[in-house]
């Protein structure tokens, strides 16, 4: 998957200027920058959720405009933060409409399958019977996680997944990613604010400034105190733990 | 004024095929009815073309609603009361239920209402009247429900 030269403007303001990147695959991607730096602009473009005004994101060597929707949504799975439903679904039938590409609503038994391994997966199987809006904030995200999986897709995206949880619930929805990653071998671009997470958890990380790309590479190259303090305008000092270059910023 | 006695009885074999028509090119839209109903958000994940799609179920919400008026006039606040009653009773999401089910529960109030206005009131109150009625009635209840859950 790669983006091409992509530009969006809002009301004469330049919010994605020309912005070029190739994610790479079977890894975790994470764009970071301040507020207003376009990261959510460029996820909005990717998921198709919002239209460029130049440029293309391509998907196999074609344009994902050109891919028929429900193709598209065989390979590329968004999860963004709006998960606040309020129709009366039990766990198991919204980990269904997972399986909405491949068999519409009416699910075979294969599809039931991997509806239950996702479901499995998610250690939601004792309540999958449960409606969601009975669930706690953690269990709902894992529940939506589910559904992602169930849909089967290479790539996966996420709007900022940790937002509104709690540190014992993000770290756990970090830990997942990871594992979507390395065990079942997903390419995940996420959105994110905390750099300690995008550091520890992710392979790459994308900066963005105003923009623009500023910064791209793995954690390593992108994460030194030089580069934060330009990203972000700010002192901030690097610490090492388990290897993985941790930012302190006061 | 609606008036389901004096029905337009001309039309009524053209509105007969009219319905039939937008039934039978809009019934695969029920189950993406359901995926909408998650939000815009999923429903454009799981390949859904959002925009064409509500573009698409407007277009045949106003041609039916433009056959049921030429056939007995504006029932005004009518569909409303329906539907979102129905949405109350029936406890499902899935659209091919709730919308069958809201047919069926329409069909039986205005047939309910009709006998009412033939056989207790001689045809002396419009049934509007009872729709408009029952139908504050109905909002009176439902609006302080509302705002009681959220």
């Amino acid at each position: 998957m790669r983006i091409k030269d992509l530009t969006k403007s809002y009301d004469g303001k330049i919010v994605v200027d020309c912005v070029n990147f190739k994610i790479p695959k079977g890894k975790v991607l994470s764009l970071i920058g301040p507020n207003g730096a376009g990261k959510s602009t460029v996820m909005g473009i990717i998921s198709r959720l919002i239209a460029c005004d130049a440029g293309s994101v391509d998907f196999e060597g074609k344009p994902i405009h050109q891919w028929k929707g429900r193709e598209l949504a065989k390979q590329l799975a968004i999860l963004t933060q709006s998960n606040n439903v309020q129709m009366k679904l039990t766990v198991r039938e919204l980990v269904n409409f997972g399986r909405f590409p491949y068999s519409g609503s009416h699910l075979t038994k294969e599809d039931e399958k991997i509806v239950s391994q996702a479901i499995s997966y998610m250690e939601l199987t004792d309540m999958q019977d449960q409606f969601i809006d009975e669930l706690s904030g953690g269990q709902r995200q894992r529940a939506y996680i589910a559904m992602v999986i169930a849909q089967d897709t290479e790539y996966v995206l996420l709007d900022e997944p940790t937002n509104n949880l709690d540190i014992y619930h993000a770290t756990n929805m970090m830990k997942i990613v990871r594992r979507l990653c390395d065990e079942l071998g997903k390419t995940v671009i996420l959105v994110l604010h905390e750099i300690n997470y995008a550091a520890f958890y992710s392979d790459y990380i994308c900066a963005f400034v105003n923009g623009k790309i500023a910064k791209f590479g793995t954690v390593d190259e992108v994460i030194t105190k030089e580069n934060l303090s330009e990203i972000y305008q700010l002192d901030f000092e690097i610490m090492k733990i388990e290897g993985k270059p941790l930012s302190i910023y006061y | 004024m609606t008036n389901i006695r004096m029905l337009n009885s001309d039309i009524i074999l053209l509105a007969i095929i009219l319905m039939i028509i937008i039934v039978f090119v809009l019934r695969k839209e029920l189950e993406v009815l359901d995926v909408i109903t998650l939000g815009k958000e999923q429903a454009v994940n799981l390949g859904v073309d959002y925009d064409y799609t509500i573009r698409k179920l407007l277009l045949g919400v106003v041609l039916l609603i433009s056959v049921a008026t030429a056939l007995v006039g504006p029932i005004s606040f009518f569909g409303l009361i329906v539907a979102n009653l129905s949405r109350q009773m029936f406890k499902t999401y899935r659209h091919k239920e709730l919308i069958s089910g809201s047919a069926l529960f329409g069909i039986i109030l205005l047939t309910a209402g009709q006998m009412i206005v033939e056989q207790v009131y001689s045809y002396a109150i419009p049934i509007s009247v009872f729709i408009t009625v029952g139908g504050g009635l109905c909002f009176l209840y439902l609006l302080p429900a509302q705002r009681r859950r959220t």
